[in-house]
């Protein structure tokens, strides 16, 4: 079925799975006449690259990216950008029992409930291998909308420990292999990467993503909300669990007074005195930065065993042997800004084209001009 | 006692026959006594002065309740040679003592504790073995029982192992074979012996084929751990004695752990009153499960279980072929790192962050926490081949200690060799130890 594709305006189909010979994505809807080159696109999937920390899996994935269509002189032409990576990383012997057996925290067993028969081979579809073609796409929309929207994730918490409400750095986090942007932290979370590592076993971990430069106005309400449709796309990245807005799960334990966001003018634009709605009203952005958090499971596949059946319905026991990645989350962080962007530029050209412009409808300019206006005419009379 | 005091016990004329009647009655647990004090000729003062200088140095005791040996004391402390000579006055009526030593201990401690002793009224004579573990050897053995045999010792010779594991299994070992059991008082002058070693009346030698493989179960009449011998101890060998403390505190869990993961991040062994913590929480812990399995018999539990870490360290030191390059407790430090890891991977422990603790404690000490931080070129073949010539084998399944959390351990009779060598080989494949970090 059709299940592919995302996105109204700015459409991303996905196709490919973890060891067949490529995957790759097409991009429809894209804006004509925008710089475009496979350098453009690479250095993204560089980021999300397995082997980028030493807590990822080592596993040898090249990700280079090949623009087949769509681009012409440099420039984005306004017809599908189709983009493929090669999968040159499909060792068969990978693949042991894992035709005959449901490993648990894997897709396995739902393929065989929906499908009744799968490609088996490194979970196939399901397998976040797919995540590069996500990130590919994501760096198009990057260029859609522009140097003035910044979107930068950050791993904020593995297992227990979580960042400092204080201390953090979210440029260092781009440039740590963690994506950890509490520097302090990132011994203790190496050294519980490592033995989680070496006990064979997984974590879990928390990322968000912070959107500033987006103007208010996009999205829509009902049926299109903006945080309805960021929440969809990351949800639908592997692994995840749970996505929050702002405050999140917290509001519950917020009484009306302290959740609402005091709104003031200043220099005639909108402003927020706070961010517990993490940028988003009625499911509309609100200028303000949008502030996505979501919860990455522990890797499912991992060296302890744990009781599972066969295709026959015998009883058995399933682990992973050799290298195995203790915490997929951290990988889930570019993956994740990619989704959003690809949310953004989706709901930016949405809002073009339904109000004509790419920003927000509320000015209150004039009466900023006016009053200015007012103090100089003051401040000659005097 | 007040002068008019009338004492009915002691009625004109009946004295002699109330004592003696009484003596019978309380003789033996008279015996039980640790030490004695003459008070017949001496004035109250000079037996007070005796008392204290018994005592002074004993900060605490653990007695020791085996069944078919006599009960014992692990006494604590500083400066106890004077305990000792009362001690070994109540052991050896004739007050002879001959101690057994090495050369390193005699160098550094012998001629002291010789003259304290003398000034104390007990006689002593010495032997002196070569330091190390090939001391520990039929041959050393048999020179040692030859010279005790030339000394003319009798059944009222007792015997000091004044020394590490090595003297006190040795020594042991002799005072149990020779004459059917001599008089046996263990001194531990390194940390490992006074934490470990030393409580639980283990003796014995090694032979060529394998590791304390002839020995005896034989109670001492007391320790002494005496914590100013460590004075001397050169730093690996406190290093050494220190894996076996975290091995402990583990198995023992509650506030012994809680007390140790207190201490992450600060030096254990640097702080004497701290160290002195923990040999007291150690020694608690050995003798109480000593008392309540002194033979060895739980097969899944008591003794069996200060075996955490051994499979692994005993590999790895065969694996050395005993040449010394590793110490016991650098083996047993990376073999808890290993059993932890084999806990973490069979599902019988499930928090990694105790993998974490544990380095911690071990790293701060600079001891060994993978298998690539060791002078040692091994596969995981070779380690699991040595599992099987383990002498706590039962029959060919190997039996491991593993953790499910601290203050629990468990004995599992088979432990898959897939996990062993999965846990082998990322140990060794580790690209994160010590010298890349
Ligand atoms: N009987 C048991 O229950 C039991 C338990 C654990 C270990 N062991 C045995 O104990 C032995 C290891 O004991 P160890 O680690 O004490 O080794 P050890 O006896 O060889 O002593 C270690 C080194 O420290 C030196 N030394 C000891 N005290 C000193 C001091 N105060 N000052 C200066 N130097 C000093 C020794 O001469 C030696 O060179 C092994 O043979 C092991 O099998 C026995
Ligand atoms: C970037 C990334 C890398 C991943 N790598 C692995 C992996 O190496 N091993 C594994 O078991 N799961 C991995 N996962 C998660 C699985 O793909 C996912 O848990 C599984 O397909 C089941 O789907 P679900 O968790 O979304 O329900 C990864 C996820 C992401 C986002």
């Amino acid at each position: 079925m059709s299940h592919n594709t995302f996105g109204h305006l700015f459409r991303v189909t996905t196709w490919g799975e973890s060891h067949g010979p490529a995957i790759g994505c097409i991009v429809d809807g894209c804006p004509p006449g925008l710089a475009m080159s496979a350098e453009v696109i690479q250095p993204w999937l560089n980021k999300r690259r397995p082997g980028q920390s030493r807590y990822t899996s080592q596993r040898k994935e090249l990700d280079h990216v090949e623009i087949l269509s769509g681009v012409f002189e440099g420039s984005t032409t306004g017809t599908p950008i189709a983009l493929v990576v090669q999968n040159s990383d499909q060792r068969s012997k990978d693949y042991g029992n894992l035709a005959s057996t449901y490993r648990p925290g894997h897709a396995d067993i739902t393929y065989d409930m929906k499908y009744g028969f799968r490609d088996f081979r490194g979970g196939g579809r399901s397998s976040a291998r797919e995540t590069a073609a996500r990130v590919a796409a994501g760096a198009i929309a990057r260029t859609v909308l522009g140097d003035s929207i910044r979107i930068q994730g950050a791993l904020i918490q593995i297992g227990d420990l979580r960042v400092s409400h204080t201390e953090q750095d979210w440029d260092a986090a781009g440039s740590n292999s963690l994506f950890c942007p509490d520097k302090a932290l990132v011994p203790r979370w190496e050294e519980l990467l490592d033995a989680t590592r070496r006990a064979g076993s997984s974590i879990g971990a928390i990322g968000e993503v912070r959107v500033t430069g987006a103007p208010g106005g996009w999205g829509a309400p009902l049926y299109g909300k903006l945080d309805g449709d960021i929440a969809a796309a990351i949800i639908s990245i592997n692994a995840v669990k749970g996505v929050e807005f702002g405050d999140g799960f917290k509001v519950a334990q917020l009484t009306g007074f302290e959740n609402a966001d005091a709104i003031y003018l200043e220099n005639g634009e909108v402003r927020f005195r706070s961010n517990h709605a993490g940028g988003i009203l009625g499911g509309i952005s609100t200028g303000s930065d949008i502030i996505v958090r979501f919860a990455v499971k522990p890797t499912s596949s991992i060296l302890i065993p744990t009781s599972s059946i066969k295709k026959t319905g015998d009883p058995t026991n399933v682990s992973t042997t050799g290298r195995h990645d203790p915490c997929v989350g951290i990988r889930a962080i570019p993956v994740a800004e990619a989704m959003i962007a690809c949310v953004l530029a989706d709901h930016k050209l949405r809002h073009r084209a339904q109000s004509g412009h790419g920003e927000s409808l509320l000015s209150f300019q004039n009466l900023f001009e006016q009053e200015t206006n007012n103090e100089q005419y003051r401040a000659e009379g005097t | 006692m007040k002068k008019d005091a009338v004492r009915p016990l002691l009625e004109y004329g009946k004295e002699y026959e109330t004592l003696s009647s009484l003596l019978e009655v309380r003789e033996s647990a008279f015996l039980e006594a640790d030490f004695i004090i003459e008070s017949d000729t001496d004035g109250e003062q000079a037996v007070a002065r005796s008392i204290s200088k018994i005592v002074s140095g004993i900060m605490t005791s653990f007695r020791l309740c085996i069944p078919g040996a006599s009960e014992h004391c692990v006494f604590v402390g500083n400066a106890l040679t004077g305990a000792l000579a009362a001690k070994i006055a109540r052991m050896s009526r004739t007050r002879r003592s001959v101690i057994i030593t090495d050369q390193n201990v005699a160098s550094t401690c012998l001629n002291a504790l010789i003259q304290q002793l003398q000034h104390h009224g007990i006689s002593s004579q010495n032997i002196i073995v070569s330091p190390g573990e090939s001391s520990k050897s039929i041959e050393v053995y048999s020179s040692v029982v030859k010279t005790l045999a030339e000394l003319g010792v009798d059944r009222d010779t007792c015997i000091v192992g004044l020394g590490g594991g090595v003297v006190g299994d040795l020594a042991g070992f002799a005072s149990a074979t020779m004459l059917r059991g001599l008089p046996f008082i263990q001194v531990p002058t390194s940390l490992l012996s006074m934490v470990d070693s030393s409580v639980g009346g283990k003796t014995g030698v090694n032979l060529v084929e394998s590791k304390n493989l002839l020995g005896a179960f034989y109670s001492p009449g007391a320790v002494f751990v005496d914590i100013d011998y460590l004075s001397t101890l050169p730093v690996r060998e406190l290093q050494n004695g220190y894996a076996e403390i975290v091995k402990s505190g583990l198995l023992a869990g509650g506030d012994f752990w809680t007390w140790m993961t207190e201490h992450i991040g600060k030096s254990i062994l640097q702080e004497p009153e701290i160290l002195k913590k923990a040999i007291l929480f150690s020694l608690q812990y050995k003798t109480n499960v000593v008392v309540n399995d002194p033979f060895e018999r739980d097969r899944h539990g008591g003794r069996m279980l200060l075996n955490l870490g051994h499979t692994f360290a005993h590999a790895i030191e065969a694996e050395t072929h005993y040449d010394g390059s590793v110490l016991h407790g650098e083996a047993v430090s990376v073999g808890l790192m290993l059993a932890l890891q084999v806990s973490l991977q069979t599902g019988v422990c499930s928090q990694p962050g105790l993998l974490v603790d544990v380095e911690n404690l071990l790293k701060k000490e600079n001891l060994p926490t993978s298998l690539r931080e060791l002078p040692l070129r091994t596969s995981s073949h070779a380690l699991i081949g040595r599992f099987k010539n383990d002498k706590k084998k039962s029959g060919d399944a190997v039996r491991f200690v593993l953790m499910r959390r601290p203050g629990h351990a468990v004995v599992i009779d088979e432990v898959s060799q897939k996990i062993l060598r999965s846990v082998i080989e990322l140990d060794l494949a580790d690209p994160l130890s010590n010298s890349e970090r």
